[in-house]
């Protein structure tokens, strides 16, 4: 009738991001010139990615395991909020201050280890921490520059080759890798919308790159071929409604337990003549990821069970981290006089938590604080890409242009020295394709970018000016 | 984000905060152009976390060397907002014996809320520093446009190529048509960047005539 908390919890995490699998270049590909092209259109799209405040991934993580979807905003310091579904099972998932939280049905946590019925049941009704390795199939909570970065070093350059695709009856431009491929916003500025992992299983010669992290203790192996997860940037309003809702989660974190502390010995309960029952407990604590000081709030839970009545008691201790916590608590039934001793059944069920470590007035104010620079970045980035574009004013068009194309001339009369020849080479090169965007100059010509022109490339620019 | 340092996009803010205090990278690449390296280290800091990036920026100003200020200027007035603890950083830059830390001070109070100061810093046009004489071009185009064009046809006469150069840039922002013979002149000028703003400027100003 004791339990302990989370016992083998074995859980490891997915990966958010999925597989774009590639392939070497063997024989037939795309020709220099159309890797090029492609490469240079991924690039900026991944420029713009790492610069996305937040970011809306849904759909299936290629290359996770079969049954996992997503639904889950990441802002850009790493603060997330949505949904995540592992084989069956809809996940609600809150990430802030470095911090994970899952809130699930009972059913979920007795799968994943917690074995006492009751201690599932407390943990459905509350935000548990779980620590990165927790769950299996758990996806990694990419932030938009992580998931460009990514992709940046998994890609496959000599692949790349660009077509015409339609994503949600929207013209976009597909980028194939080989056994993945990552689709662009057709307008500018390119964003990337989607990506999507192999499209068979890898075998042979050909070595599958996999976007997601193998499930090293899933039930299920990831299935490939299976992936297409879209990506978006929530709107101003969007944005905002977010931000709203991790602060009102966090909230709730208040009576958050942390799943990664673990108890040595189960907690024991017994009874006295004349119908008082104590339960105790004594137990080192062992806490789990990033807390080795500071303390852990530990909460002895009973509910006892006899001739109808149920008594609950709990006790509440702080003690160090690795130190042993000692609790108990009481409870006295009525028992009926008696002329003689009787022995009466008493069911007891007993669990110990510790509560979640969790600063939340540090946590809401960096919220605030987030939320305020989201916003003022939501509003300096370009129009979405799936509408037209405003046309730009004359002044805005020539400044633009001549910061894109004279820049190595404007360093010097900011700054009296030229440019270092090898960022002077790479802009040029950027600029001869046509490329070059306000993301590539350096901080002392980008702050006089005109606003409504940052993250065109060029040759976008020229068009537009037209 | 950096577009010419992209590796410092992945660092978080700590490691960020920390680079910008240790000594620059010894990168050839850099031709000692350590401005270039610590601006981009500011502005990411500064994009990173805006407000946190501002405080931990406005405290190294106190003991940075001019390489360092220079780009926290940079970095302070990224976001132009008109903010009192930013302007009064920037303030105590103005006499900045370096002139590329003067010039950046000025440059960041136009895009801040210099407008308390600005007969201060017009009179800077006189400074015998050629980057803190341009920086009042530029202010003086922003801030007070009104009263710019008579300075900037002025500066097209400068001794110093940079000034000339930046007078005809700010002409051109400023769409100022009226100053077209007096750039037309300068396509005959010694220093070839200045011919070069000249080009950009003429072919830009004509398209409004």
């Amino acid at each position: 009738m004791t339990t302990t908390r989370i016992r083998g919890i074995a859980l490891l995490l997915t990966v958010l991001v999925a597989a774009l699998g590639l392939t070497g270049c063997l024989g037939s590909g795309p020709d220099k010139q159309e890797r090029a092209r492609a490469n240079t259109m991924l690039s900026s799209a991944l420029s713009e990615l790492a610069g996305t405040p937040a970011v809306h991934y849904r759909g299936t993580p290629p290359g996770s395991a079969a049954g996992t979807a997503v639904d889950m905003h990441v802002t850009s310091s790493g603060a997330s909020l949505g949904t995540v579904q592992l084989g069956g099972t809809h996940l609600r998932v809150l990430a802030v201050d470095g911090k994970r939280f899952v809130l699930a049905d009972a059913a979920f946590w007795n799968r994943h280890g917690v074995v006492q019925p009751s201690l599932a049941r407390a943990y459905a009704r509350r935000w548990v921490q779980i620590g990165r390795r927790s769950i299996a199939g758990f996806p990694e909570l990419r932030t938009p520059a992580q998931l460009a970065a990514w992709v940046r070093k998994t890609a496959d350059p000599d692949a790349a080759q660009a077509s015409e695709a339609t994503v949600h009856g929207v013209r976009v431009t597909r980028i194939d890798l080989g056994d993945g491929a990552v689709y662009l916003s057709a307008a500018s500025p390119r964003r990337v919308i989607r990506l999507q992992g192999p499209q068979k299983p890898a075998g042979g010669a050909r070595t599958a790159m996999v976007l997601a992290l193998p499930v090293a203790m899933a039930a299920s192996p990831p299935a490939p071929g299976s992936g297409v997860m879209d990506i978006s940037e929530p709107d101003a309003e969007q944005s905002d409604a977010l931000f709203d809702d991790m602060k009102q989660q966090v909230d709730k974190l208040d009576n958050a337990v942390d799943s990664q502390v673990r108890f040595t010995n189960a907690p024991a309960f017994s009874c006295a003549q004349g119908g008082r029952c104590t339960a105790s407990t004594s137990a080192n604590i062992v806490t789990g990821e990033g807390q080795a000081s500071g303390t852990v709030h530990v909460t002895l839970n009973a509910s006892m069970t006899a001739l109808g009545q149920t008594l609950q008691c709990s006790a509440v201790s702080t003690v160090a981290p690795n130190a042993t916590a000692r609790l108990s608590c009481g409870a006295s039934f009525q028992l009926p006089r008696v002329s003689a001793p009787v022995t009466v059944p008493v069911v007891g069920r007993l669990y110990t938590t510790a509560k979640a470590n969790i600063a939340i007035p540090k946590i809401k104010k960096a919220l605030v604080r987030e939320q305020g620079r989201n916003q003022r970045a939501v509003q300096r980035r370009p129009n979405a890409a799936d509408a037209p574009p405003k046309k730009p004013s004359k002044k805005a068009c020539s400044t633009a242009i001549k910061l894109l194309t004279d820049y190595a001339r404007v360093y010097e009369k900011v700054k009296k020295r030229p440019m270092p020849r090898k960022v002077e080479e790479q802009l040029d090169a950027k600029r001869e394709a046509g490329t070059i965007t306000s993301n590539d100059l350096p901080g002392s010509i980008q702050r006089n970018f005109p606003g409504e022109l940052e993250g065109y490339t060029l040759d976008e620019i020229r068009a537009l000016c037209k | 984000m950096s577009g010419v340092f992209p590796q410092l996009n992945l660092l978080p803010l700590a490691e960020l905060q920390a680079r910008f205090r240790a000594a620059p990278p010894k990168d050839p690449d850099l031709e000692g152009d350590y401005q270039l390296w610590y601006e981009e280290l500011a502005v990411c800091i500064r994009k990173r976390d805006a407000d946190e990036g501002a405080r931990f920026l406005r405290e190294e100003a106190a003991r940075a060397d001019p390489d360092r200020l220079a780009s926290i200027f940079l970095a302070l007035a990224w976001f132009g907002e008109s903010d009192r603890a930013h302007a009064d950083v920037l303030i105590e830059g103005l006499h900045n014996p370096d002139e590329h830390v003067a010039a950046r001070a000025i440059d960041g109070l136009a895009s801040v809320g210099g407008r308390g100061i600005t007969e201060h810093i017009l009179a800077l046009s006189a400074d015998p520093r050629e980057l803190v004489r341009s920086a009042v071009l530029r202010f003086a185009r922003q801030v007070l446009p009104d009263r710019a064009a008579k300075l900037l046809l002025d500066a097209l006469g400068d001794p110093h190529y940079i000034v000339r150069e930046n007078a005809i840039d700010e002409l051109d922002e400023l769409d100022y048509t009226p100053a077209l013979p007096g750039i037309q002149a300068l396509l005959t000028d010694p220093h070839p960047h200045v011919r070069q703003a000249a080009l950009t400027a003429i072919a830009n100003l004509a398209r409004g005539t």
